[in-house]
C-alpha cells in the first residue's frame, strides 16, 4: 500500500491520438527510487521516448510533474516542471515554472500528467479532479498566451483556474517556444513546440483536494521557522522582495561578469539604464508571489510614457534584462519590458530569444548577415527597435531570419556558416544564460556537464559569486559542481525554488533537505541516501542523452568564445577557460560521478550501484 | 586615507547613495570597514550586513579588481584610494 505523505500516488495519462485517459498508480519503490518531479520525469522519459526519434514524434511523451512538496505550506514549494525530449537540443530537457499550476495539479489528485499522441485538430484539456475532457480549441488557436488564458477564465467563469498554454510560436513549432502558465514560463528547451506538435493549445486545471504531509505538526512548526529565517535573511527577506532578481545586474557588471554584446565583453557601460534600481524607481507597480511563497520576488512593471507606453509584464527578471538588454547592447529598459511581454505572449523563451538576437547582431556586425538578409533592419548592437522587431519575427516564425533564429543558435550557426560558430554561445544546443563561465569556474563546469546544456539551473553560480566558495580557486571545482548538481537534482525532484537555496543549502544536499523529505513524505533518508537518489536521476538523464544524441566526453565542452577569447576588460579581465582547465574539471567531475574518463559514460559499476542495471546494455553494448 | 565603497540594492538605499567615500585610519581592515559603515548609516545598514544570529551576511567583496571571500580576508588592510564593493548575497534566476 502506498502511504507516503506528499504524494497523490497517481499519474494521469492522456493519449491525444485516441482520446483515452488513464490513472496510473505507481509503486512505493518508484517513489523511493526517483522521489518525484524531474526524477519521475527522467525515468518515464527514458522508458517511453521511442529511441532516436524526433522530438516531435507524436508517440513521445510531454510530461508535467509536481513534486512531493508541491502544494504544501513549505516555502518555495509552489513549483512544477515540464519534461520532454527537446526539439532544440535533441536531448533531455526539463523546464521549471512557478505560479499555482503545479499545486492545482496536486489538488486535482495527480502528481503528474503524461501526454502522448497528437490530436487530429487543435484541442485543449480540462481537468477538474477526476473529470478529464479533451475539447476543441479552434477558437483559441492563433491567440497569444495571455488572450488564450483570459478567454478560458471567462469561459469557465472562474478567475482562479490554473492554466498552461502555448502561443503562436508553439503552434508553429518554433524550437525555442515555451509553455506559459498564468504569467510564469517554463522557458527553456523548446517544450512549447512539443506541446504544439501534439495540437494541444492549453490545459485548464481545477482541484478541490488537499495534500497530506506525513508529519503535519512538524511541517507547520518547520514552516514557521523557515519563514522567520527567510524574513530575517537580507537576501530572501529584503533584497528579493524589494528588487527581485534584477538587483544582480549592477553587481555582476561591477564584477565584470555581465555578458555584453553576445559575450564580446562582460562589462556593459550602460548597465545603470537596465538596472534593478531603475526598474524599481520608474517601472515597478507591484510585487507578485507564487502560491504560498513569503519572498514575493516577482515584479509587475508598466511603461507609462514614450514609444513603449502601455507595455506591462511580470518581470523582466535578471536573465531577461541580460538577454534582451546587455547581451544585445540594449540600454532601453522600456523596450525590454515590451520585449519580455511579447516573448510571453508569443510563448518563446526570453533567454534563448535574447541570445539568438545577440548572435544575429554579431553576424551583422561581422558581415555574415547583411541588410538584405534582415529585410533592411539595422541589426546593430544597441538598436532596441531591432530587438523588438526580431522578437516578433521569431515568435511569428516569419520567413527568413525570424524562421532561422527560432531554430536556435546551433542550427542558425550551422546554416549561416563562415566563422559564426566561433561566437555561437551555446552548450549542447541550449543557449547560455546570463552567468559568466569565464568569471565563475564552477559555472564553466556546470555548463559543460549539464544534462540540459546551457543552463544555470543544474550547476549554479551562486556560492562562488556570493563568496561562500572561493571564486579564484580552480582546483576541485569539478567535484564541487557535482555536489551542487546533486542539490539541484533533489530540489527539482521535491520541487523547491532556487530562490530558497541560501536557506536550504547552496553547495550540496544538506540536513535541511533530509528534514523536508521526512516531514512531507515520511521517508527517513539521510543525506547520503539523497545523494544516491540524485545520482540515479542524473545518470538516467545522461544515459538518455547518450542514447538520443550520442553524448560523450567530447560533448562536454564550452563555446569557442569562452575557451579562446579572454574577457577583454573589467574586474575579470584576462579570464578564459583553457583546454587544460576544462580537462581538469571534467576529470574531477567524472571521478566524483563514477564515470569512465575516456568516454564520459557512467561505468558499469556505477550503474549497478545505483540499481540502474538495465542501462548497462544500452550504454555499453 | 580615503576609500570608495560601492553599495547595491538595499545597501544603497540604507546609505541613500550608491557610492560613499570613507575617511579611514591607516591599517583599517575590511571587517573594520564594515563596522564603520554600520556605524555611519545605523540600523538600516546593519540589517543588510548582519543577520539575526549576528553573522555577517555579505560573504564577498570586490577589492579593486579582485573578488575576495570575507571570511578569509577580513584582516586585509586597506590602502588609500582602494575601491570596495559589497556583493549582495544571492544570484539571479
Amino acid at each position: 500500500m502506498f502511504n507516503y505523505g506528499g504524494y497523490t500516488g497517481v499519474l494521469l495519462r492522456v493519449n491525444l491520438s485516441t482520446g483515452e485517459t488513464k490513472e496510473d498508480r505507481y509503486s512505493r519503490s518508484f517513489a523511493e527510487k526517483y522521489l518525484g518531479g524531474n526524477g519521475f520525469g527522467a525515468r518515464i522519459l527514458y522508458d517511453e521516448v521511442i529511441p532516436k526519434t524526433d522530438a516531435f514524434n507524436p508517440q513521445n511523451p510531454l510530461i508535467f510533474m509536481a513534486g512531493p512538496c508541491t502544494g504544501t505550506s513549505l516555502p518555495g514549494a509552489s513549483r512544477g516542471v515540464v519534461i520532454g525530449k527537446s526539439p532544440l537540443t535533441d536531448g533531455y530537457m526539463e523546464s521549471n515554472f512557478g505560479g499555482h499550476f503545479a499545486a492545482e495539479l496536486k489538488y486535482a489528485g495527480y502528481d503528474g500528467l503524461i501526454i502522448t499522441g497528437k490530436a487530429e485538430k487543435p484541442c485543449y484539456m480540462q481537468i477538474q479532479d477526476d473529470k478529464v475532457e479533451i475539447r476543441d480549441a479552434a477558437h483559441l488557436w492563433g491567440l497569444n498566451t495571455y488572450d488564450t488564458q483570459l478567454r478560458l477564465r471567462t469561459e469557465f467563469g472562474d478567475p482562479n483556474i490554473a492554466t498552461a498554454c502555448i502561443g503562436r510560436a508553439g503552434e508553429r513549432l518554433v524550437r525555442i517556444a515555451c509553455v506559459i502558465l498564468g504569467v510564469r514560463a517554463a522557458g527553456r528547451g523548446g517544450l512549447g513546440a512539443v506541446m504544439g506538435s501534439k495540437n494541444l493549445k492549453a490545459i485548464v486545471l481545477r482541484g478541490s483536494r488537499g495534500v497530506r504531509a506525513a508529519h503535519m505538526e512538524e511541517l507547520m512548526s518547520y514552516t514557521k521557522d523557515l519563514i522567520e529565517r527567510m524574513k530575517t535573511n537580507p537576501g530572501t527577506g529584503q533584497v528579493l522582495p524589494v528588487y527581485g532578481t534584477p538587483s544582480v545586474i549592477l553587481v555582476n557588471n561591477k564584477l565584470g561578469m555581465l555578458g555584453t554584446s553576445n559575450w564580446q565583453s562582460e562589462v556593459f557601460d550602460k548597465a545603470e539604464r537596465i538596472s534593478g534600481d531603475l526598474m524599481k524607481e520608474q517601472f515597478t507597480v507591484s510585487n507578485d508571489a507564487c502560491i504560498g511563497c513569503p519572498i514575493r520576488c516577482g515584479k509587475h512593471t508598466l511603461v507609462r510614457s514614450g514609444p513603449y507606453a502601455g507595455a506591462s509584464t511580470l518581470g523582466p527578471e535578471y536573465e531577461t534584462l541580460w538577454a534582451l538588454g546587455s547581451n544585445c547592447g540594449n540600454d532601453c529598459l522600456e523596450s525590454i519590458i515590451k520585449g519580455d511581454r511579447l516573448c510571453d505572449e508569443y510563448g518563446i523563451d526570453t533567454v534563448s530569444t535574447g541570445a539568438v538576437i545577440g548572435f544575429a547582431m554579431e553576424c551583422y556586425q561581422t558581415g555574415i548577415l547583411t541588410p538584405k538578409d534582415t529585410d533592411g533592419i539595422q541589426l546593430n548592437f544597441g538598436n532596441h527597435e531591432a530587438v523588438v522587431t526580431m522578437i516578433q519575427r521569431i515568435g511569428e516564425r516569419s520567413s527568413g531570419l525570424g524562421e532561422l533564429l527560432g531554430q536556435g543558435m546551433k542550427r542558425a550557426a550551422e546554416a549561416l556558416g563562415q566563422d559564426s560558430w566561433k561566437f555561437a554561445v551555446h552548450a549542447k544546443g541550449l543557449e547560455i544564460p546570463a552567468h559568466s563561465a569565464r568569471g565563475i569556474p564552477g559555472m564553466a563546469v556546470g555548463y559543460a556537464t549539464s544534462t540540459r546544456g546551457g543552463t544555470h539551473q543544474d550547476g549554479r553560480p551562486t556560492a562562488e559569486r556570493v563568496g561562500a566558495v572561493d571564486i579564484n580557486e580552480i582546483t576541485g571545482k569539478g567535484q564541487y559542481q557535482v555536489n551542487v548538481q546533486r542539490m539541484t537534482t533533489i530540489c527539482d525532484s521535491l520541487i523547491l525554488c532556487r530562490m530558497t537555496e541560501g536557506i536550504y543549502g547552496l553547495t550540496g544536499i544538506t540536513e535541511e533537505h533530509a528534514r523536508i523529505v521526512k516531514c512531507i513524505t515520511g521517508m527517513d533518508l539521510k543525506v547520503k541516501d539523497l545523494v544516491e537518489i540524485a545520482d540515479r536521476i542524473w545518470n538516467l538523464e545522461r544515459a538518455f542523452n547518450i542514447r538520443e544524441r550520442g553524448e560523450s566526453r567530447d560533448s562536454d565542452t564550452l563555446p569557442y568564445r569562452f575557451m579562446h577569447e579572454p574577457i577583454p576588460a573589467g574586474a575579470c579581465k584576462g579570464k578564459v577557460v583553457t583546454r587544460d582547465m576544462l580537462e581538469t574539471y571534467l576529470n574531477e567531475a567524472y571521478e566524483e560521478r563514477g564515470w569512465d574518463k575516456e568516454t564520459g559514460y557512467p561505468t558499469r559499476e556505477t550503474l549497478f550501484r545505483l540499481s540502474l542495471d538495465e542501462l548497462v546494455d544500452d550504454i555499453w553494448r | 586615507m580615503l576609500v570608495k565603497v560601492n553599495l547595491f540594492a538595499n545597501m544603497r538605499e540604507a546609505a541613500g547613495k550608491s557610492q560613499v567615500q570613507c575617511q579611514i585610519t591607516e591599517g583599517l581592515t575590511l571587517r573594520q570597514l564594515i563596522n564603520k559603515i554600520i556605524e555611519i548609516y545605523g540600523e538600516p545598514m546593519r540589517a543588510q550586513l548582519i543577520d539575526h544570529t549576528g553573522s555577517l551576511v555579505v560573504q564577498a567583496v570586490l577589492l579593486n579588481n579582485r573578488i575576495l571571500q570575507l571570511d578569509k580576508n577580513s584582516d586585509t588592510k586597506l590602502n588609500d584610494g582602494d575601491e570596495i564593493s559589497f556583493i549582495v548575497p544571492f544570484e539571479g534566476g
